[in-house]
């Protein structure tokens, strides 16, 4: 029990401590070499400058004008209508293959392409701390600029779609995305036989 | 030169101070998630019956639209249309029934009747006999989503990684789907109930049949894995007599060390953890060598005293030779979730006064190969056969049936029928038309609920609309649910013992769903 009302007083005692701290960081300008000089402009007026009650409120004036306001919007929407920027990643290293193996083996422009699809979703999982989700097309909308950094992750050497805006392979197959985790993505192609699961799959994760 | 510096950017000070105000506030917040923990503890009522829990995960996905089916004529034409090559033919579905005979009247829910697939013909029989409920369209969500909040793409309506199998298993798992695992549900509940249910357990509450999982993780009670042969232990007779001649030589050596008092704290409490181990293993294995099937070791089974209590008859024929099915008994099927069930029926067995002393216990086992993208009807040469009744979805199914009821029956033998629940759970379910071959990953998805303290024969929640793109479909056939996880779980921990206020700490997204359903309990229990 004693240790139990221990645990709550703590718990209580950071608690307001945090609160404490956070409240006289926003009521309080200390004094520093950093503070503009007296009579310099400033990007931004401090909203308020003491602690207290309404009247010091007053003084201080409206946060931000109404042009400033504007001015602000439009900085915003111009960032949202701009267009994604464009992130893609270096082509992998080719394939290595013995070069005694029969050539029906050899790796062909079709696996380069899966795998710069592959490296591309890695690239997008490691910035958004996950692969995109969803199917085919979602996955697709989200590589393309459907991401919280509007960035296009889509790489311009497999850009082939079809009208369900689904990737497809050079089969014109849509190319197969199974999630096993938050950070891996196999991707499938079906191959020239154009059936999901069989032998001739092009495959990478 | 003076620089001047915007009042908003913080400086390295300000950001380390708030930094550690999130710190703060963040381990706050368990604190006060363990708190209540901790009085959901001391407000628990102690059991006076025994109760049990048993999860059983199909891993992969399991692909629940041909699981359980509609067979009236305008719903089965709509799966049918929209299923493609993965129908099921309407005649090879088994009808649910109002009874146990095929002269019963089929069930009817909604306006429908339903079947399950044609290799569950065990759970066929367990709905009629009112021990099985079917939960449909269950699944992980934040809140109650519809179509136009999940196609707005806001994160309070998607639970992370839809459609992703290690996050959906673990979210299922946590019912917390919008927070980072921490601890399953199960592992909560144990937390909660453990001191105050099995004060004088000699096993863990939490037992895994299938290894490590998130749904046994708790704060407090560790989960404690059983192989189906039993407890693993330290094998230290040595073959020929031992190192040092005489059986068991080693062992006493070891244990004659593992009793030497340390002075370093660190090997002290290893030796403890060992020797615990290893009285926790011999005793677990000491205690189910009673209860066993023809599986286990014909011979000694046939020669056993027919009305012994450990002596199983499922009812389950033609699984064993004859040899092994003495008087024509059935046991537990030798299947992967066979075995795994007929060593949580052992241990259920022992769990009494003179064997464990166990009030509330959670199992886990599992059956993986779910993951049916191809396949999934008519095997290996995927030719799209007419009857559609083979494949490996059919294997997995029949396999899930069998099993769950040689449980069921092994339960009520053992005077447990209506104390132990068994459920289904899995990743997620599949999406409804074919890929050619097979489904892939889906999300809501029907389950079953087995045991005499089901409010059987019955189906609860709302069967989606199988239009594709429909108001049900997120776009490729994979349903909202319209059930949460939650509340599953919710109507299981009510008849399990647990109060509100405790569901509240164990669930705490539940005060979210209590739209539909008054409490958040979708009724699928009898009370407790």
């Amino acid at each position: 029990m004693k240790r139990w009302l221990g645990g709550l007083l703590l718990l209580l005692l950071v608690t307001s401590g945090g609160w404490w701290m956070l409240h006289r960081e926003q009521g309080f300008v200390r004094p520093s070499a950093e503070a503009p000089p007296e009579g310099a402009p400033s990007p931004v007026k401090p909203a308020v400058k003491k602690a207290g009650g309404s009247k010091a409120r007053e003084e201080a004036g409206p946060m931000v004008s109404p042009a400033q306001i504007e001015a602000m919007a439009a900085a915003v929407m111009s960032a949202v209508q701009q267009k994604p920027v464009r992130i893609e990643a270096p082509p992998p290293a080719p394939v290595q293959v013995p070069p005694d193996y029969p050539a029906s083996i050899q790796p062909g422009p079709e696996h380069q392409e899966a795998e710069e699809i592959a490296l591309n979703i890695r690239n997008f999982s490691q910035r958004f701390g996950g692969n995109p989700v969803g199917s085919n097309a979602e996955i697709v909308q989200a590589l393309q600029g459907g991401n919280p950094g509007k960035a296009n992750y889509m790489p311009q050497s497999a850009m082939r779609l079809n009208g369900n805006g689904e990737l497809i392979d050079k089969w014109g197959r849509p190319y197969f995305f199974h999630a096993n985790s938050a950070t891996e993505m196999e991707v499938r192609s079906a191959g020239p036989d154009g059936r999901l699961f069989t032998p001739d799959d092009i495959v990478t994760k | 030169m003076n620089t001047s510096k915007a009042p908003n950017i913080l400086t390295r000070r300000s950001f380390l101070q708030r930094a550690s105000i999130l710190g703060g506030a963040a381990a706050g917040v368990s604190t006060i998630r363990d708190l209540r923990l901790m009085n959901s503890l001391m407000a628990a009522d102690v059991p006076s019956d025994y109760k049990a829990l048993v999860c059983v995960f199909l891993g992969g996905g399991n692909d629940a639209n041909n699981w359980f089916v509609p067979t009236d004529n305008t719903t089965y034409n709509e799966y049918a249309t929209a299923r493609g090559n993965l129908v099921l033919p309407q005649s090879s579905l088994l009808t649910l029934r109002t009874g146990p005979n095929v002269s019963d009247p089929a069930y009817t829910y909604q306006g429908r009747t339903y079947g399950f697939h044609p290799g569950c013909a065990d759970l066929q029989t367990l709905f009629g006999e009112g021990k099985l409920a079917v939960v449909q369209n269950v699944g992980t969500l934040v809140r109650p989503t519809t179509k136009a909040q999940y196609t707005s793409g806001l994160a309070a309506y998607r639970p992370p990684q839809l459609f992703s199998h290690s996050d959906q298993v673990t979210q299922w798992q946590t019912s917390i789907p919008d927070q980072p695992p921490a601890t399953g549900w199960g592992g909560r509940i144990a937390d909660i109930y453990n001191s105050v249910a099995n004060p004088s357990g000699q096993i863990s509450m939490s037992v895994s049949l299938n290894g490590a999982n998130t749904l046994q993780i708790g704060n407090l009670v560790s989960q404690y894995h059983v192989s189906t042969n039993g407890a693993v232990i330290f094998n230290a007779t040595g073959s020929g007599g031992g190192l040092m001649g005489g059986t068991g030589v080693r062992q006493k050596a070891l244990q004659g060390i593992l009793d030497l008092g340390h002075a370093n704290l660190q090997r002290q409490a290893y030796a403890s953890v060992l020797d615990n181990a290893v009285f926790t293993g011999d005793l677990l294995n000491n205690n189910i060598t009673n209860y066993r099937d023809p599986t286990d070791s014909p011979s000694s089974y046939a020669s056993q005293d027919a009305a012994a209590p450990w002596r199983w008859n499922t009812g389950l024929t033609g699984i064993y030779s004859a040899a092994a099915q003495p008087n024509g008994l059935g046991g537990f099927p030798n299947t992967s979730l066979g075995i795994q069930l007929k060593m949580i029926a052992r241990l259920i067995a022992s769990s009494g006064p003179s064997g464990f002393n166990m009030k509330r216990q959670i199992f886990y086992c599992s059956l993986g190969g779910f993951d049916t993208h191809t396949a999934q009807v008519d095997g290996n040469g995927f030719t799209n056969q007419p009857t559609n009744t083979g494949g490996t979805h059919y294997g997995l199914l029949r396999q899930v049936s069998q099993a769950m009821f040689a449980f069921h029956r092994a339960m009520e033998q053992l005077g447990l029928g209506d104390k132990v629940t068994a459920f289904t759970a899995s990743d997620f379910s599949r999406t409804f038309p074919s890929n050619s071959q097979g489904s892939d990953h889906g999300w809501g998805s029907h389950h079953i609920v087995v045991g005499g303290g089901v409010d059987g024969g019955k189906v609860y929640g709302k069967l989606q609309n199988f239009a594709i793109s429909g108001p049900d479909d997120t776009g490729i056939g994979r349903w909202i649910p319209t059930l949460s996880v939650d509340e599953h779980t919710a109507t299981l921990a009510k008849w399990y013992g647990l109060s509100s206020g405790d569901i509240s700490s164990v669930l705490p997204n539940i005060s979210r769903f209590n739209t539909s359903h008054a409490g958040g309990y979708i009724g699928f229990m009898k009370p407790a």
